[in-house]
């Protein structure tokens, strides 16, 4: 017996699905999930207070290995942050309307993961109450701060490209916080709601012009943030890339970094969008199909990650640089062997069950390679920065690097921070683009045909 | 009803309503084909087409972020400049002082933002976007499921409700077209009555 | 930018329910170009080769490198795309598929080269079998590697897999999703050595692990521009009904995009090794950024990044029947000037050689003649347009944009 068909979506449906969240009281997993979140954000905040009282002293960096979680968790977060805006808009860029379904989460996730990152460098200046010196500002010496340095450029990076990324991810809300707004009931909380939506709407009006100059700016921004992310996440790939640290000075660094970020973000995105269509029932709207087109994606990103792999212990072998094979080889063999091996478990061997449609749209495959990607995206950043100044140029200096409890404390706080922000966010905001999915869904519908699939 | 439409004119618009895009369309392409330009039309999702349809130039907004890019190019080179070469040159790794090639990531990043800046500012701006918490549309349903095409009404009012339900609105509602709000001129319209027919 | 006011090269059309086939391509002028072009770069190559023997090796190998990575762009390019499911690549994917054909010519400059050439060109494989080679070396596994058996089975082996997989792959009709995934995967990764093999071992010291990267992104920039022209020449009378202004519209777009790719590759491996100030990285640069080689490497940079880029900055030139193709013809100078740019200045370090890049210019328009040829072969057998695919008509009627 065939299953029921489901009816045909209707403008008022796709509506009414998508805003069901923000007019509804949050449901019991939701709560436990936003308490076990928010408790693990109030351990990042308790880090950060033990370090601004203690020092810097409590986590586990010495004068070796002195970028130790702090800049390889900053790398892992700026890498989520920048695989939703390229994502978003090179699938706007390349007229994949599929996109819709899945560009606001990863926006989201964009603008969530991008604050997190910020804060990792400034608590790793050891004095934040200086971090103005970071802006271009003369010192008591009327001495500028020096540009030739990728420390500055790493600053105009991020302020640049979280500006922009927050900027994009309203622009994309604006239409869908004026439905919401025609939408709040005539009660004392709807009022309200009414009035914040209206605020937050800024007066959208929909009409045909207004369309006409939103459609335009929304790739304007497509085309503007596109180079600026992959610029961005370049700027902190030469950040190592341009040292002589063994292991960092690589010239691939900034598309691998840029093809890495891509990968674990994807896998983050999915470690999210999963779970949500599940929870908010928009299993129509996050359609397994997209779920394949992102599991293909990121096969594809995972093995030009896997070519770099290759590169970079090839490059080390061909380049008879003692101090470069010296690194490689203590990736491979030595006390933290483990942290590679699991790397390449997780980057390489699991992907290799998304070369089969059945299994990219078995979700629950989809979760554990994507939560091993994430795995093995962090341990990747912790073996670039932490493997390579552990045996870098001076022997005598080589040290062994471990976590302290603050550690664990602040990279569990961050993912919990995270995770605040974006279950919050699905409260307040519908979580896939009410009037893009509209365009799309109705438009196929009206053509009779699966016009959803790609351009490209 | 052509002859209608083409005969309306005036101050006050009147608007009709329709719960089909394909109507709703071919009711813009039928009051252009009239000879009216004086149109507004509410969607509550980007129609493909509408703008040809409706004889609307392409946006400006792309000749606006270009030139922001350049500018923001320009400020940060001549900022750069002044700081390393003229203002304290400093010896760094060997590097000259005048070291374009690592100039080019904080310039890139800077002219970028300031087109992404401009960008949004612009459509603010035309799209006449401010924080205004008792803005409402002519119907709460144009955000939702329903498209509105809006016409300029003299004196033969009835007449123009008439077209509309020729071109299969399903009802028409007075709407002040020039600001595109619910605010409407003249008072709503009983049925198919004119207020000042 | 201006607004060009040309003409679209296929202005919009009523929709069409088939396609005419002008029948098998005849090209008799063309040919002729092409065989006089290849004549020009055999009598180039042959006069070098009496003269300075290193110099016309190096030609050749220049040309080689540029037709190599300019057939597997073109294979790559159509690839991508089946792999990603897209259909707009439907009208050019013979145009792809014929400018794909120059790997024969490959494997015939690798025998060459590895019978003769090869020792002037590489000092480790002038050295092989001497106390110098091992001296080159720091240890005996490179000395291993670097040696000319390896050198010559590792080359023409991946280009013969090349052939192979360019062989399973063009021709027939629709896309072919699963080949075009294995065979990106193995030209990517076989890519990486070979450039490896052919271009950085010109200064065995010398490394960068962004070379296989360089060399696909100028690859499929390239292989867009000898593509972008053939649509533009078909689409004024042999396909004039096939090639619609969204497709020019599309090629414009990935012109403009792959301009930004190349320049951010090129810049990023430039600023890493500048910065990085290693010896044995930076002589790469330093023996091609002096004694006049800096102006090459200059006019190569525009003619790759800016000026197509602000050329087809705005949507109006993106689809200009002229813009286009100028854009295209000078990426493929550009490409052409950049492989020279890599392989004659190992030769010249002190200066450009007796009358410039001239001979160089002359057996790679002998090469370029050569592949014109196997392009014009191809499609007097396999056709121009894809007849029979059943993305061709929707998407020349732009339902995939709707």
């Amino acid at each position: 017996m065939s299953a029921p068909r489901e009816p045909e979506l209707t403008a008022r449906q796709i509506t009414d699905d998508l805003t069901a969240p923000i007019f509804r009281l949050p449901s019991l997993q939701w709560v436990g999930g936003f308490l076990t979140a928010a408790g693990l954000a109030g351990l990042f905040g308790l880090a950060i207070l033990a370090y601004c009282v203690e020092g810097y002293g409590i986590f586990g960096v010495d004068n070796t290995v002195n970028w130790g979680n702090d800049i390889g968790s900053y790398v892992f977060w700026i890498g989520i942050a920048v695989a939703g805006t390229l994502v978003s808009s090179v699938l706007l860029l390349f007229r994949q309307r599929w996109r819709t379904g899945v560009n606001r989460a990863t926006e989201a996730m964009t603008v969530f993961a991008i604050n997190i990152a910020g804060i990792y460098p400034l608590i790793h200046t050891g004095r934040p109450w200086v971090d103005y010196w970071l802006l271009p500002l003369p010192n008591d010496l009327s001495l500028w701060e020096q540009f030739k340095s990728p420390i500055v450029w790493d600053v105009f990076a991020i302020t640049g490209y979280a500006t922009t990324s927050v900027l994009f991810f309203y622009l994309g809300l604006i239409p869908d916080f004026a439905a919401v707004r025609d939408r709040c009931p005539d009660n004392r909380f709807g009022r309200l709601q009414r009035l914040l939506y209206s605020a937050l709407s800024l007066g959208w009006k929909g009409t045909a012009s207004d369309w006409r100059h939103y459609e335009r700016a929304y790739t304007q921004f497509a085309w503007v943030a596109t180079p600026l992310v992959v610029g961005m996440h370049s700027t902190i790939a030469t950040l190592l890339a341009v040292s002589l640290v063994p292991g960092w000075h690589a010239s691939v660094f900034p598309p691998y970094f840029v093809s890495g970020a891509i990968f674990g973000g994807l896998a983050m995105a999915m470690l999210l969008l999963i779970p949500l269509r599940s929870a908010f029932s928009l299993e129509r709207y996050i359609t397994i199909d997209h779920l394949d087109r992102l599991a293909k994606i990121m096969l594809t990103v995972g093995m030009i990650v896997l070519y770099v792999y290759v590169t970079e212990f090839f490059t080390a072998w061909y380049s008879e640089s003692a101090a470069e094979q010296g690194q490689y080889w203590y990736r491979l063999t030595g006390e933290h062997k483990a942290f590679f091996w699991t790397m390449i478990l997780c980057n390489v061997v699991s992907i290799q069950l998304l070369w089969f449609r059945s299994l990219r749209r078995n979700l629950g495959v989809l979760l554990l390679v994507a939560f091993m990607v994430n795995a093995g995206m962090w341990l990747e950043r912790y073996n670039i920065v932490v493997l390579s100044l552990e045996r870098d140029h001076l022997p005598s200096k080589w040290t062994a690097y471990a976590f302290t409890g603050w550690d664990y404390i602040i990279l569990s706080g961050s993912f919990g921070l995270f995770f605040t922000q974006f279950l919050l966010f699905c409260r307040v905001a519908p979580v896939v683009s009410i009037a893009e999915i509209k365009a799309t869904l109705l438009r196929r519908g009206r053509h009779g045909a699966d016009q959803e699939a790609s351009h490209g | 009803m052509a002859d209608a439409v083409r005969t309306a004119g005036g101050h006050g618009y009147i608007a009709g309503l329709f719960a089909d895009e394909g109507s709703f369309v071919a009711a813009c392409r039928a009051a252009r084909a009239a000879g009216h330009t004086d149109l507004q039309a509410w969607t509550p999702w980007p129609v493909h087409g509408l703008e040809e349809v409706l004889g609307l130039e392409r946006s400006w907004i792309g000749r606006a972020v270009f030139p922001a890019i350049l500018i923001g190019f320009v400020l940060c080179t001549g900022f750069i400049y002044q700081l390393t070469v003229e203002d304290w040159p400093v010896v760094y790794g060997g590097k000259p002082f005048a070291a374009w090639q690592l100039w080019v990531v904080p310039v890139l990043e800077t002219g970028l933002l300031l087109g992404a800046v401009v960008n949004l500012l612009a459509v603010f701006h035309t799209c006449r976007l401010v924080p205004d918490p008792f803005a409402t549309l002519p119907d709460p349903r144009l955000s939702d499921d329903r498209f509105a095409l809006a016409l300029p009404v003299g004196g033969d009012a009835a007449a123009v409700c008439a077209w509309f339900a020729a071109q299969g609105a399903e009802s028409t509602l007075a709407v002040d077209g020039e600001t595109a709000l619910a605010r409407p001129r003249f008072a709503d319209l009983p049925g198919q009555e004119a207020p000042h027919a | 930018m201006s607004a060009c006011t040309c003409p679209d090269p296929a202005p919009a059309a009523a929709a069409v329910e088939r396609l005419a086939d002008p029948g098998p391509l005849s090209a008799p002028r063309l040919a002729g170009a092409g065989g006089v072009l290849a004549v020009i770069g055999v009598v180039a190559f042959t006069a070098l080769l009496l003269t300075d023997a290193g110099r016309a090796w190096g030609a050749l190998l220049a040309a080689t490198v540029a037709v190599t990575w300019t057939s597997l762009g073109a294979l790559a390019f159509l690839a991508m795309h089946d792999a990603g499911g897209a259909r707009w690549t439907a009208p050019i994917r013979r145009a792809a598929e014929g400018w794909s054909g120059g790997l024969p010519l490959t494997l015939a400059a690798l025998v060459a080269l590895a019978a003769c050439g090869a020792p002037l060109l590489y000092d480790w494989f002038a050295l092989a079998g001497t106390p110098g080679h091992e001296h080159l070396f720091a240890g005996h596994a490179k000395a291993a590697w670097m040696s000319p058996a390896r050198w010559i089975a590792t080359t023409i082996g991946i280009t013969l897999v090349w052939l192979a997989l360019r062989h399973a792959f063009v021709g027939g009709i629709g896309r072919k999703p699963r080949r075009a995934v294995l065979l990106l995967v193995v030209a990517g990764y076989g890519l990486g050595l070979f450039t490896w093999d052919v271009v950085l071992a010109l200064d065995s010291r010398f490394v960068s692990s962004m070379a296989g990267m360089y060399a696909a992104v100028g690859g499929l920039q390239c292989a867009l521009a000898l593509i972008t022209i053939t649509a533009a020449w078909w689409s004024r009378g042999r396909h004039a009904d096939a090639f619609r202004q969204h497709t020019f519209h599309d090629l414009g777009t990935w012109t403009i995009g792959l301009a930004c790719v190349w320049a951010y590759i090129a810049f990023a491996q430039y600023l890493i090794i500048a910065f990085g100030g290693m010896d044995n990285e930076t002589a790469f640069y330093l023996r091609r950024m002096q004694n006049g080689w800096d102006v090459v490497l200059t006019v190569v940079a525009l003619l790759r990044f800016p000026l197509p880029f602000l050329l087809l900055l705005s949507q109006r030139t993106r689809t200009c029947r002229y813009a286009l193709p100028i854009a295209s013809a000078a990426i493929l100078a550009g490409g052409w000037l950049d492989c020279a740019w890599l392989v004659v200045p190992h030769l010249f370090p002190q200066g450009m050689p007796t009358l410039g890049l001239l001979p160089e210019l002359a057996v790679g328009l002998g090469f370029a003649g050569g592949l014109l040829l196997l392009a014009l072969r191809y499609w007097r057998r396999h056709g121009t347009l894809a007849h029979g695919d059943p993305d061709l008509v929707p998407v020349v009627n732009a339902e995939h944009l709707h």
